[in-house]
């Protein structure tokens, strides 16, 4: 039973562990592009942890969306403004200040060290009984393959208002974008 | 030892602080940009565990997270044309330099 157990939570180490990786892996790569590619190896492996969770619609959405889309027009980005000069010096500008490095070292152990205690600190138990979902999880098989006409229902009925205003924002964006990347902007 | 919450929620408090770590160390602001990305999957993972396993009927979280990622398309967007406008001005994207535009 205990080596059942540790089988069935292997694809979530595995998955955290190739994320964390890609997600350093970026930081800390010299060169723009490769580091661009580095992102969707980070994405994939969080779509994966979005399976694992049941939730196949955002899994697809998320390697759609972040893992094609996003990375690929910041990746063609990086190209057109053809950095050639900096890609040589780029590791020194980026270590290049210790007292830069030692800021972020600390300032970033530290909000881990906060939110880890924070997360130790709660009766995720107790919450879970609150909300009910003992009760729920033994009907969650039935509702399996319902979760993406549950969010279509969601999306629809309780949340109209910010589904409306995500659609008037993309329409903004789509405007702004436009009137910013023309050549003459007066 | 099966996987619970608590799991999910340190494993993307570690992205988040990860995200966090790059934002305070690149100069380059593209490299800004990919850490913001990251520090909002990490937020995304949160709400669809906390959907998973506190709300597994009515799926609330996943429509959140759903949102989140509308957000940060926009935002990549506006962030990628502002970039290339300040690199066809003044020819380089290193964030040190842009300190002189405050007003």
């Amino acid at each position: 039973m205990q080596f059942l157990a540790t089988i069935s939570s292997l694809p979530f180490y595995i998955l955290a562990t190739i994320s964390i990786i890609c997600a350093l892996g970026m930081i800390l790569n010299p060169n723009l592009v490769r580091a661009g590619f580095t992102l969707i190896g980070s994405f994939i492996g969080i779509a994966g942890l979005y399976f694992l969770l049941n939730a196949n619609f955002v899994a697809v959405s998320q390697v759609l969306i972040y893992a094609v889309g996003i990375v690929l027009v910041i990746v063609f980005a990086v190209m057109l403004c053809s950095l050639k000069e900096e890609a040589h010096n780029i590791k020194e500008s980026v270590f290049s200040s210790k007292a830069r490095v030692t800021f972020a070292v600390l300032i970033s152990s530290l909000v881990f060290a906060v939110l880890s205690f924070v997360i130790r600190s709660q009766d995720w138990q107790a919450i879970a009984k609150l909300t009910g979902a003992e009760r729920q999880s033994s009907l969650v098989q039935l509702v399996d393959d319902k979760y993406l006409s549950q969010i279509g229902f969601l999306m629809l009925n309780k949340y109209i208002l910010p589904f409306e205003l995500v659609s008037v924002l993309l329409l903004i964006v789509l405007v702004g974008t436009i009137l910013l990347s023309k050549k003459d902007i007066k | 030892m099966t996987v619970t919450l608590v799991h999910y929620l340190t494993f993307s408090a570690l992205l988040f602080s990860i995200g966090l770590f790059g934002l305070l160390i690149s100069r380059n602001a593209f490299r800004v940009l990919m850490s913001i990305e990251i520090m909002l999957n990490a937020v995304n993972i949160n709400f669809v565990a906390f959907a998973h396993f506190l709300d597994p009927l009515a799926v609330k979280g996943q429509a959140f997270s759903l949102f989140v990622m509308a957000i940060a398309a926009a935002e990549v967007a506006i962030g990628l044309s502002l970039l290339l406008l300040i690199y066809r001005n003044r020819m380089n994207i290193d964030m040190d330099s842009f300190a002189t535009i405050k007003w």
